[in-house]
């Protein structure tokens, strides 16, 4: 017996072979950059390309993100107010985590050129003015022929089963859309107004490989990849059908990833996505497409956005859009503004030292741009998911999480300006922002009410034990010039199980 | 039991559950990786990739096994390792492919079984099983030596970096396990 021996014994283990063999065996930690964004790509990778995998594909539904805000790393900078300090130590902080990791000095760098240096090496463009200013470039409209040549690996990790459901509410109806796949790849979707059919279509897959679908005002967007040989990258493509169920339009919308869809006034939809081949490097581009309402390309507009920009929530403002990205490892989440042309105009930041803050709806009104929030601190979100103390009592679970969360109503002027803090709940959510037949924008608030630790686990798992709580909603109303009018009990309780 | 309530962790809620298995395991998964690619073309950003589909992996099998209802003894840990081998494995077959190299590194050619007879793999399987007990007997810290050294492939530095002895104890300690093992399993040991 030899080394080699030993090597070889050990290289042909089998998986229960080196369960045993490794038992008891930790190998050093990852550090906690590394962790996270390896955590991140697997997640994301674990929803790739075809077969089991997209079947298996980990989506984060709305109600475990309001429930936890586990998922969500939002480290958003505000820069105004007594946060500024907060703000200025977490970059700090942040840089000279930089620094170490890639073996660099700090050695004769004041804090303010630190700083500096990490935002040279970091890519974050609104460091740099508007994004994308110098950087951003304009691929060709007309017909929308994206460059083929730099197809992203996981360019299809968004094909999901179409056994899934899609809805809203508008003006107190409820919408929805039922999809279905049969042995041959033809997707049915049916969409119903209150439980009542208004129209069905089929997908065949040589048309369209079908992704999901987009509830908007003025019909259902169907998104999916038109087929391809291995040659050529996955190419996205949409159709909007009316809510007579005709076809009014069918348009590629070129390559992309995490595909956002949104309505404006105007009839049009716009596209955001994400292209770029590597979740982790410094060529992020968000391309933003808009399709008229007879299908005409209204523009198509890459971003340069550095770090690679997953577009969360849509939004219309103006006559262009808002809407929020992460970055892909979750760990900033900005607001950018994006004009008619379907260029990044600005983009904003927000955080609150301790806490991780989700942006859960924008809106302008009265000139000004509104930004609904709900904020949970830190330490919360390690432990109120399964992290509990069974013994703990309703009341002390209520205290902790009336002490651990509150809603943030910000707002910025529509110019520009950071955003700041307008209204502020405690123990509460910002769950959603609208502009009521008043005319006056109201925002909807869940207000905790009650709280206790359950396990959250399977029935079998007795060892996780979460904070359950219950809310009640409310509604805040604001006039055009911003001041307060009243808030307002709808009487409703919920238990965040309803998906808003 | 850490281990499964891993699994329904990851389950449950897989991106609260990826970030604890990685915590967890990523070090595991990125040395056994590193052992295979280290040498070669490959940086610590593709080795992170490697570990990133890696999880990715592990997941789509979890879910298969719970689709099959079979989640009992998932071998998490070894599974891991198993992947991660295969994953580097497969990029070095990727890189050697693209760049028209013939491999002949031994990561290679481990990738490819060669074809022996049931005796002769139930005859390996047992040597495996008599390695382990052995391995196991020697006690820490010369267990954890002696899998770093043949299993992580760690230089006698890193492996005393991680154990906090000296370089030369790690080595006193090799050489002194390894004789332990020969006489556990029967056999000579004797140096390349």
């Amino acid at each position: 017996m030899n080394d080699n021996d030993i090597k070889n014994a050990f290289e042909s283990m089998n998986e229960n072979e080196l369960e045993e063999l490794l038992s008891g065996f930790r190998a050093e930690s990852l550090d906690e950059l590394t962790k996270k964004r390896t955590a991140k790509s697997a997640f994301i990778k674990a929803g790739s390309p075809s077969g089991e995998r997209a079947a298996a594909r980990p989506r984060i539904s709305r109600r475990a993100m309001i429930a936890i805000a586990a998922c969500l790393a939002l480290v958003i900078a505000l820069g105004a107010g007594s946060f500024a300090y907060a703000a200025e130590a977490k970059e700090y902080k942040a840089a000279l985590a930089y620094f170490e990791e890639n073996g660099l000095s700090t050695e004769g760098l004041s804090r303010s050129e630190i700083k500096e240096v990490y935002r040279n090496f970091r890519i974050s463009a609104s460091e740099e003015g508007p994004n994308g200013e110098k950087k951003e470039h304009e691929t060709s409209i007309g017909g929308v022929s994206f460059p083929a040549d730099a197809a992203a690996p996981a360019d299809d990790d968004e094909f999901i089963h179409a056994d899934s459901r899609w809805s809203r509410t508008r003006n107190g109806h409820r919408e929805r859309i039922d999809g279905s796949r049969d042995e041959d790849g033809v997707i049915t979707l049916i969409k119903y107004l209150d439980d009542t059919p208004l129209w069905s279509c089929t997908v065949e897959p040589q048309k369209l490989s079908f992704i999901t679908a987009f509830l908007i005002d003025d019909g259902t967007v169907i998104l999916g990849a038109i087929p391809h040989d291995e040659t050529k990258p996955s190419i996205k493509a949409a159709m909007l059908i009316s809510d007579d169920g005709t076809e009014m339009w069918f348009r590629e919308i070129g390559k992309g990833r995490e595909v956002r869809a949104v309505g404006a006034p105007d009839g049009s939809v716009a596209f955001f996505s994400l292209v770029n081949e590597d979740p982790y490097k410094n060529n992020g581009i968000l391309r933003v497409t808009r399709i008229a309402s007879d299908g005409e390309i209204l523009c198509a507009a890459d971003n340069f956005t550095g770090m690679p920009v997953i577009v969360g929530e849509a939004y219309c403002f103006g006559e262009g859009f808002i809407i929020t990205g992460f970055d892909a490892i979750g760990a900033e989440q900005r607001l950018y503004m994006i004009g008619a042309d379907g260029r990044i105009s600005r983009n904003v930041d927000y955080a609150l030292d301790g806490w991780e803050c989700y942006i859960s709806g924008v809106k302008e009104f009265g000139g000004k741009v509104y930004i609904s929030v709900y904020a949970a601190k830190e330490e919360f979100i390690e432990t109120a998911g399964s992290e509990m103390d069974p013994a703990t009592t309703d009341e002390e679970a209520l205290e902790f999480t009336i002490n651990s969360t509150k809603a943030l109503l910000l707002v910025c002027d529509s110019a520009g300006g950071e955003p700041r803090i307008f209204y502020e709940a405690e123990g509460s959510m910002g769950i959603d922002l609208d502009v009521n037949e008043k005319g006056e924008l109201e925002w909807t608030v869940w207000s905790t009410c009650a709280a206790k630790v359950e396990p959250n686990m399977p029935a079998e798992d007795d060892e996780c034990y979460g904070i359950k709580a219950t809310f009640r909603v409310y509604k805040y109303r604001f006039a055009e010039d911003g001041s307060f009018i009243e808030r307002f009990d709808t009487g409703k309780v919920t238990d965040g199980s309803v998906e808003l | 039991m850490k281990d499964e309530k891993l699994l329904k962790t990851i389950l449950r809620d897989p991106e609260a559950g990826m970030e604890r298995l990685v915590a967890e395991y990523g070090g595991l998964v990125c040395a056994v990786i590193r052992s295979r690619l280290s040498g070669t073309r490959f940086c610590e950003a593709d080795i992170e990739d490697c570990a990133a589909e890696t999880f990715a992996d592990l997941y789509a099998g979890l879910k298969a096994a719970e689709h099959s209802g079979d989640l009992s003894g998932f071998p998490l840990k070894g599974r891991l390792c198993v992947i991660a081998k295969r994953r580097a494995a497969d990029m070095l077959r990727r890189f050697y492919r693209e760049a028209d190299v013939v491999p002949l590194t031994p990561e290679i050619s481990a990738a490819v079984p060669a074809p022996g007879s049931v005796e002769e793999a139930f005859a390996e399987a047992e040597t495996r099983a008599a390695l382990i007990a052995a391995v196991k007997a020697l006690g820490r810290p010369d267990s954890e030596i002696i899998i770093r050294k043949f299993f992580l492939g760690q230089s006698a530095k890193e492996i005393a970096e991680a154990t906090s002895l000296s370089e030369s104890n790690v080595n006193t300690r090799t050489h002194r396990a390894l004789k332990k093992l020969k006489k556990s399993m029967g056999g000579e040991y004797y140096e390349r």
